[in-house]
């Protein structure tokens, strides 16, 4: 934990409030041990019988107390003003890192790990930080200054007294780690519950078709007592703890009231001295016992910060060259040259080379897992080859920097993923400062504009978790408004307009024919209907060039693309079929 | 970004009562049961309570009785009856928390099993409209947040309230002008912690809602995060994140600083009671009219008589977000079952298998028809075969036989018997179900076959055999006794298939429906033995098969051709092919292409 460079740099950052904290706990822990010495002086002046020192005594305990009171203000804000705010860089450190890191990482590592991470990991580093840093040095401070005087008082009492205490701070070392590996049991337990739960509902069906009803009940009861095994075998231990540091603490009171008894009564000690010890050892109790928990956390926070610097040391394996060229304009010609690439051990493509001129479209058929998306995906650079490379203009793409080359791609996948943001802003996500008309401009080239009348506030609607659903054409529409609005030399389509029916997509097309002009294209489509004008048909077989040329061509030549041809041919006349009845709504 | 976190974070929003008469009486149902466990709690509860004077008590006898006169013969007496005290304390506040987290547990394994139980009498229907995540947060989070309730929240205000009370009252009874003096604080000390509760309600629900949206933001980066790039998007998103990030810790250094006043505070005012503690008192003691041991019990006292004034402020909280957790799992034990019998339905032992549809309609959803006006009659034993375009309405056959979903108009029956008549778990054991997603439960392959059902190993390796599932298995490292993970997720989809068919085939249901999707991603060989293994199953049953393979339209001895929810064509496939209709294009279309596989 404290190798941790992260951290170090961190502290130093913060090197003033944290000076500042630390004079505060000085100062806190000087007037907060002043108190007892006070209160002792009290005590000793009531059996001298001197009364009237009493009203002096009173105001200079309240003052003591005020000015203990201001520099513990102090301190806590400080310090753990400090590490909440060390927690507030360490999550932007995380999400900056995670914008950095490209598909692959995101492949490898699963969502709720990532989340878990940038959640419970943070927040346990953050208690630490924030326990941690002021309790240990809290309890050091205290614990000198406070054994220091007690010696000076007495020595014998102290020395009893004190060692008692420390078994405070060794009642967590020890129960710690056992109440601990008992609570992962039952978070294990947790998990195990969850699933359960969450297998049945998901498996609902089956669990009815089968009448698995009461054995299913049957088999989440077991589940459920082992749940509650788990935790009561953990409040066995937990339920020790606070007791036996009351115990421990009532403990060192005894043997003080019973050692320091004959100490006054053998006037080694005064009465207001016995009081003041007593006190102290009240004021101890509390950071011993925070001192265990502090080194308990230490091993809980430490693992989590592994966990958190593991994303933050990844190298993103897609990222701008060092030493980027700047194009001036890009023209949009593009050269695949002898790309083989391969997202584990099967290879994808081998040695493929394709060209497709500026200004051209490109249509991309194929069967799913032919690697259509893959090659356009390579393009963005979303992957990069293990060998051969792809031109744009005749510079390779991996000496461009990487928001320069993406800048110039219009990409509309499948899946258009839309932010929980109006539907303006999630067309503007590649222009953020496009004028109002261009945004509406782009939505009627995308036939969103048809369904606006839907949606309660227009373009401005709120949509996703938090608003309106949109059905997936709509989505495929704000995809390509998206896409048109960017401007981009290059524009893709990704299978972009499966969800919308053929009346639509004729009318996006259309709208599109205009945008494509002067623009490279490359068109992935299962519809013929899509892709019949592009100026190059290329089908793909796994990862394979298998035809390519125009429609009239293809057609021609009787292959795998006539084939395709005709049976979509049959589809259309089947589905354009009515049969007699009324013609209801959506089915499903 | 504006206020749309509302919302989500509004789900889980406390805004509710901390105490609320009705619902404390229906989770009143849950503890009854497990009650002499609370009044055991209870009970060693107010003895430790009591037992936290004996600190004070016993340091003033001490100094009155032995110190003060000088006089120490019997002092061991003393401090053996406190370390006594100390030990039966240690036992009564361990037992106390030991007992209360058994009753928490005891009442949480209940209402867990209440619940779930609940929810297996729910219809599809219900859980079409529910989100699973939701159904689990109510079974875990929302049950473990009653617990608090139960554990640390009630009780802990009963013991608080009879600490204060005591303690307050032991201090009237040793010296009622000193307890004045004490008391004189106590408004203050209220007012500064009402004060508190107020200004931290606010800080912790903005705490709540910034993370909340902070984890929601995050989640749906992640998720969007090739758009993001995609679209250099990545410096806005930053700046949002950190307008997220700064918010919340905006409202951390907020419960900072209020902490940070407020503890300082609560320690002054401490100190200033012990103050004039001393002051007032040790004019009094100096006159002969208090002992000094008094004194000092009272200036160890005050100190905890603030303590249960601090904690009924935290439990606040608590008790408010407990009872907006029991009102969400209440409002879902309050949905009517919806998948159970109406009183008086009949049981059916033998089935024919005989299958008739009556004028069917249905829909999901209002007035949009899968299925209009469907007849339909199927002999015992018959195979016949469903085709049809996507969204022709074929599986909410599957759907509708089974009673997953009620129909809106007409009659099926089941051996003339009208199938709303029938008890549904009998009318479900008669029926095999093949699902398209070949649903894999946690547990092993054999659990996977026999599901629930008490079955010897013999009959579930004999289901395997017959349908080809058992060299696949045999081929795994413990055989049938291999653990299989969350969803099947180390078997390959061919795999899955063949145990679905296992597991259908060792219920041995006289009607078999079997949603035949061709399988995506299955090698040549797989998908002949699937073949094959589908005619084993269909072998002596009434079998519906929603069929996307020719191999099993072939074998069928009738195919109905539903077209947007009617049945436009019936026949065999020589028949259907020769009217040149529906079938003979969605032939041209789906299966033609297999015709060359089946041949080989």
């Amino acid at each position: 934990m404290l190798k941790s460079a992260r951290l170090k740099a961190a502290v130093w950052r913060h090197r003033a409030p944290l000076l500042a904290g630390i004079v505060a706990i000085l100062l806190a822990n000087g007037f907060a041990l002043l108190q007892p010495f006070l209160l002792g002086r009290g005590v000793d002046a009531i059996v001298r019988k001197q009364p009237d020192r009493l009203p002096l005594i009173f105001i200079a305990i309240v003052a003591a107390a005020a000015a203990d009171a201001v520099f513990r203000f102090l301190q806590r804000y400080t310090v753990n003003g400090v590490a909440r705010r060390i927690e507030n860089e360490l999550r932007r450190d995380m999400f900056e890192q995670l914008e950095r890191l490209d598909q692959r990482f995101f492949q490898g590592m699963r969502t709720g790990d990532i989340m878990a991470r940038a959640t419970n990991d943070l927040s346990a580093v953050q208690q630490l930080l924030g326990m941690g840093l002021s309790s240990i040095f809290n309890t050091v401070v205290i614990f000198t200054a406070a054994v220091v005087l007690m010696l000076w008082i007495d020595w014998q009492l102290t020395l009893l007294s004190v060692s008692l205490l420390t078994l405070l701070s060794l009642g967590f070392l020890v129960l710690g780690p056992q109440i601990q590996k008992r609570f992962l049991r039952v978070q294990e337990q947790f998990a195990a519950l969850s699933s359960k739960a969450q297998e049945n509902f998901s498996g609902i069906r089956v669990v009815k078709a089968y009448v698995q009803e009461e054995a299913e009940q049957r088999s989440f009861r077991a589940i459920n007592q082992e749940y509650v095994d788990a935790n009561i075998a953990w409040a066995r231990i937990n339920s020790a703890l606070w007791p036996l540091f009351g115990t421990l603490a009532g403990l060192a009171a005894v043997v003080m009231l019973y050692v320091g008894g004959q100490h006054v009564v053998q006037h080694r000690l005064t009465l207001g001295q016995f009081v003041q010890f007593n006190t102290y050892l009240i004021l101890l109790s509390w950071p011993m016992i925070a001192l265990g928990w502090v080194s308990n956390l230490f091993q809980q926070g430490a693992a989590s910060l592994n966990r958190i610097e593991e994303i933050l040391h990844q190298t993103p394996a897609v990222a701008s060259p060092p030493r980027p060229l700047r194009p001036e304009a890009v023209r949009g010609e593009l050269t695949f040259e002898n790309v083989s690439f391969r997202y584990v051990d099967e290879p994808i493509f081998e040695n493929l080379s394709l060209h497709v001129p500026a200004g051209s479209t490109l249509a991309l058929v194929g069967s799913t897992g032919s690697g259509k998306s893959t090659l356009v995906r390579l393009l963005a650079r979303v992957y990069d080859p293990q060998e051969g490379r792809i031109l744009i203009d005749g510079t390779d793409i991996r000496d461009l920097p990487l928001d320069v080359l993406r800048r110039q791609i219009g990409y509309v996948p499948q899946e258009a993923f839309l932010f929980s943001e109006t539907l303006a802003e999630n067309i503007m996500l590649g222009a953020p400062d496009a004028p109002a008309e261009s945004v509406e401009r782009a939505a009627e080239l995308s036939q969103l504009s048809a369904d606006l009348e839907q949606f309660p506030n227009g373009l401005q609607t709120m949509i996703g978790e938090r608003g309106v659903t949109l059905s997936g054409g709509q989505k495929q529409r704000t995809a390509i408004a998206r896409a048109v609005l960017k401007d981009p030399a290059i524009l893709v389509l990704d299978d972009a307009l499966s969800s919308v029916d053929t009346r639509t997509e004729e009318a996006i097309l259309r709208g599109l024919r205009g945008f494509m002009e002067g623009r490279t294209s490359i068109v992935i489509a299962h519809r013929i209907s899509t892709i019949k004008d592009a100026d190059q048909i290329v089908v793909l077989e796994e990862g394979r060039v298998v035809e390519q040329g125009s429609h009239a061509r293809l057609l021609g030549e009787g292959g795998e693309y006539a084939r395709l041809y005709e049976r979509q041919q049959l589809r259309r006349e089947l589905e354009e079929e009515e049969l007699p009845g009324p013609a209801l709504g959506a089915e499903r | 970004m504006g206020m749309h976190g509302f919302r989500m974070a509004g789900a889980d929003e406390i805004t509710g009562k901390a105490y609320d008469a009705r619902l404390m009486r229906r989770l009143w149902r849950y503890v009854r049961p497990h009650r002499m466990l609370g009044i055991t709690g209870l009970g060693l509860l107010l003895v430790s309570s009591l037992n936290d004077l004996a600190g004070p008590y016993f340091t003033q006898q001490a100094i009155d009785h032995y110190i003060r006169p000088g006089r120490l013969n019997g002092y061991e007496r003393l401090a053996g009856l406190w370390l006594l005290v100390l030990f039966v304390n240690f036992l009564a506040r361990y037992g106390q928390s030991y007992v209360m987290n058994l009753l928490g547990q005891r009442v949480m394994f209940d209402m867990r099993n209440a619940i779930f139980s609940h929810l297996q009498r729910m219809s599809l229907r219900f859980f079409d409209h529910n989100p699973v995540g939701v159904l689990v947060t109510r079974m875990t989070n929302d049950v473990d947040a009653l617990n608090q309730l139960l554990t640390s929240g009630l009780v802990a205000v009963i013991g608080d309230l009879f600490s204060l009370v005591v303690i307050a009252g032991f201090m009237l009874w040793v010296n009622w002008q000193l307890a004045l003096v004490v008391f004189a604080i106590m408004p203050v000390v209220m007012g500064v912690t009402l004060l508190m509760r107020h200004q931290m309600r606010d800080v912790f629900r903005a705490i709540r809602t910034r993370i909340g949206r902070i984890n929601g933001f995050l989640q749906e980066q992640m998720s969007g995060m090739l758009t993001l790039q995609l679209f250099n998007r990545e410096r806005r998103a930053l700046e949002d994140f950190d307008r997220l990030n700064d918010d919340y810790l905006r409202a951390n250094l907020r419960s900072v600083a209020l902490y940070g006043v407020f503890m300082p505070l609560m320690s002054f005012i401490g100190s200033l009671t012990f103050a004039l503690i001393l002051w007032f008192g040790g004019g009094r003691v100096v006159q002969g009219a208090l002992t000094l041991g008094t004194l000092v019990l009272f200036i160890q006292l005050s100190d905890r008589l603030y303590q249960p004034i601090r904690d009924l402020a935290e439990k606040y909280n608590i008790l408010q977000a407990a009872m907006a957790a029991s009102e969400r799992i209440f409002s879902i034990l309050d949905e009517p079952a919806s998948d159970v019998d109406a009183p008086g339905v009949g049981r059916m032992d033998a089935v024919n298998g005989a299958i008739s549809l009556e004028k069917v309609w249905f829909a999901y959803q209002g007035e949009d028809w899968v299925l209009k006006d469907v007849s339909l009659q199927i002999a015992p034993g018959e195979k016949v075969a469903i085709v049809g375009a996507t969204g022709a309405g074929k599986t909410s056959l599957i759907s509708l036989l089974t009673r997953f979903y009620e129909l809106q108009q007409g009659v099926i029956r089941v051996d003339s018997r009208d199938i709303t008549t029938i008890d549904r778990a009998d009318l479900r054991r008669h029926i095999g179900v093949v699902l398209q997603d070949p649903f894999i439960f946690t547990g092993t392959v054999a659990d996977n076959i026999r599901l629930g059902q008490a079955m010897p190993a013999a009959q579930v390796e004999a289901a395997a055999r017959a349908v080809n599932a058992d060299r696949f298995i045999r081929r795994l490292p413990r055989g049938y006794e291999q653990e299989l993970h969350e969803r099947g997720s180390d078997l390959s989809t061919g795999q899955k298939q063949l145990l679905a068919f296992a597991r259908a085939l060792a219920f041995n249901p006289e009607i078999l429906m079997v949603l035949d999707e061709a399988t995506a991603n299955v090698d040549t060989e797989t998908e002949l033995i699937i073949q094959a293994s589908l005619l084993k199953l269909m072998e002596g049953r009434t079998s519906i098969i929603i069929a996307h393979r020719l191999s099993t339209i072939r074998h069928v001895d009738r195919i109905i051709v539903l077209h947007k929810g009617r049945v436009v064509e019936t026949g065999t496939h020589a028949e259907l092919l020769a009217r040149r209709g529906v079938y003979f294009r969605l032939y041209e279309l789906q299966y033609k292409d297999q015709a060359p596989a089946l041949s080989a």
